[in-house]
């Protein structure tokens, strides 16, 4: 699972592969499907994206530890999971339905710290009490999966959350002036 | 290696193989059940804590799941497609490779069979010996459908070193897409509002037997069972079986007595798609009736991973386990009904069974600890 190295060679071929499947894509698409890429590929669509990778990236960065250490963690998604309830359970505790942003980041905190104990324990389960690796990963998903929106409905009675107040943009003074990517990293 | 060196080294193995399922069927059956019986305590804890009479919800749970004649034919229906599924699961992770991609083998295989019998259906005579040659049909092209879609990760791993794992969980999500996209469109029922195909047929279904549930026929439960008793025989008394149990045990031991490890591998997905097409065909034709988008038919392809590790992989273990998550998913539904305990709880008691199926120790220094002689032996 871990350790397949690349020579510099194979990740150069690689690159330039999956470059021309890219190009590929895009022609292909714009001249058999009509599809509007220019229309698709905007600022927005950019942005977008970013947002949407954050998460992915890092959860990926979690993973990467385990990774290393020769696990496959399948159990990712169980603890974000378990991270997401939580932020929003006591940010919604600190601060009711407005929140402010304060609120917000211990509300991150709180969860973070929590789900790092969950993940103690959880590793004294499998260190400790050897527990198969990747069926106890499993477990952890599936119990995501019921205790997350549990505590959910326990706390609003629904398994949505009330909608809560984002963060304020954080401004980096050098990184908002340049040219092109300032309108993109504004409003991340 | 000689022939006499490559059947001493089977023998061996075999020998071996005897040994380690004698010791552990006993072991493991005790095993579920005191995982069961721990997560189902911490679940009445959880109910407790969170100011519900805990003492009801077992009831409900036991009314929900065996209760009545009404309970029991949900309970079965559930088990039947976690039977299936569950046997799909077990087929691969007893020959060491991790299939987690059959829900996405068994929504192909439901799919297949729903437009094979809308596509066939107008060429066939109607009445019962069309409905039977279209349901026979219908299912061969799930099996071939699934099985071709469970190979694919299979070869991938075999001959380009991908990892089994990552491939069927996204192709899971491709098959949910790709299936989403075609029941919204080519395959839609005309003048449909929701993204459903056209329904099957009147006379493309099972007879009503014993329970009168529309949406179940013990005649399915019976394919399910029929579907147990042969991959059991496969694994247990065929050739391909054997290397692929064996495979499971230790990959280097195989590949000495002769066993082409690439090959199982791609032989191990197959057969663990097509019984996961077979579960898509009985779920489309029993079940539902008609197919429609994927992402609602219910993740019986990933709580069959939970029947499965709960039945240690062993196929005869797969009718209890799933007999098991059969009724609490019964429970659920009747819970959500009849009282305001939410009901993902139940998921996360299914959760908290797997986690201790998965620590066996945890029982075993319990066990120690309390000098009760071993409550998993």
């Amino acid at each position: 699972m871990s350790g397949a190295t690349f020579g510099t060679d194979d990740r150069s071929r690689l690159l330039v592969g999956t470059a021309l499947a890219v190009v590929a894509l895009a022609v292909v698409s714009t001249t058999i499907f009509d599809l509007p890429v220019t229309a698709i590929l905007t600022v927005g669509f950019a942005e977008r994206a970013l947002q949407a990778a954050a998460p992915i990236a890092l959860a990926a960065i979690g993973g990467l530890y385990a990774d290393k250490s020769g696990v496959f963690d399948i159990g990712l998604e169980g603890f974000m999971i378990f991270g997401a309830v939580l932020a929003t359970a006591f940010t919604f505790f600190l601060g009711g339905e407005a929140p402010s942003q304060t609120n917000l980041w211990l509300g991150i905190l709180g969860a973070t710290l929590v789900s790092t104990l969950l993940s103690v324990a959880f590793a004294v389960l499998l260190v400790r009490y050897r527990a198969n690796q990747i069926v106890a990963r499993l477990a952890v998903w599936f119990i995501g999966l019921g205790f997350g929106p549990f505590i959910a409905v326990l706390l609003w009675g629904n398994r949505n959350s009330p909608g809560l107040t984002s963060m304020n943009d954080v401004i980096v003074p050098g990184l908002s002036e340049l040219p092109i990517l300032s309108s993109l990293l504004r409003n991340c | 290696v000689s022939d006499a060196d490559s059947s001493r080294a089977r023998d061996l193995l075999d020998r071996a193989a005897d040994r380690v399922l004698d010791l552990t069927v006993l072991e493991r059956f005790a095993l579920a059940a005191a995982s069961t019986v721990l997560a189902l305590l911490i679940g009445l804890v959880i109910v407790a804590a969170a100011g519900y009479d805990p003492v009801q919800f077992l009831r409900f749970v036991f009314e929900g799941s065996f209760g009545d004649a009404n309970a029991t034919a949900r309970t079965l229906k559930f088990t039947t497609i976690l039977t299936v599924t569950g046997i799909a699961v077990a087929i691969a992770f007893r020959a060491g490779v991790f299939n987690l991609g059959v829900q996405g083998q068994f929504v192909v295989g439901g799919f297949t069979t729903v437009v094979t019998i809308l596509w066939l259906a107008p060429t066939f005579p109607t009445g019962t010996v069309g409905g039977v040659l279209l349901m026979i049909f219908g299912t061969l092209a799930a099996i071939v459908a699934a099985g071709a879609y469970g190979a694919l990760p299979g070869i991938l791993k075999a001959y380009a070193d991908a990892n089994e794992i990552i491939m069927t969980i996204m192709l899971n999500s491709v098959a949910v897409g790709v299936v989403g996209y075609l029941v919204e469109g080519a395959f839609r029922g005309e003048g449909n509002r929701a993204p459903n195909t056209e329904r099957l047929p009147e006379y493309v279904s099972l007879p009503q037997l014993v329970y009168d549930n529309p949406d179940f026929s013990i005649l399915g439960f019976a394919v399910a069972l029929l579907v147990v008793a042969l991959v059991a025989v496969v694994l247990a008394q065929t050739t391909v079986g054997y290397d692929m149990v064996t495979s499971g045990y230790q990959q280097a031991a195989a590949t000495f007595s002769g066993v082409d490890a690439k090959r199982i591998i791609v032989t191990t997905m197959t057969l663990s798609g097509m019984v996961a097409g077979v579960a898509g065909a009985v779920f489309a034709i029993i079940i539902q009736g008609y197919y429609s988008d994927p992402a609602g038919v219910g993740t019986y392809g990933f709580d069959a991973i939970a029947v499965s590790l709960l039945a240690a992989n062993n196929p005869l273990g797969v009718v209890p386990a799933s007999l098991l998550f059969g009724g609490l998913d019964s429970a659920a539904s009747y819970i959500s009904i009849n009282s305001d305990i939410p009901v993902q709880l139940i998921d996360g008691i299914v959760g908290l069974v797997v986690l201790f199926v998965a620590t066996p120790e945890l029982f075993r220094m319990a066990a120690k600890r309390t000098g009760l002689g071993g409550a998993d032996r």
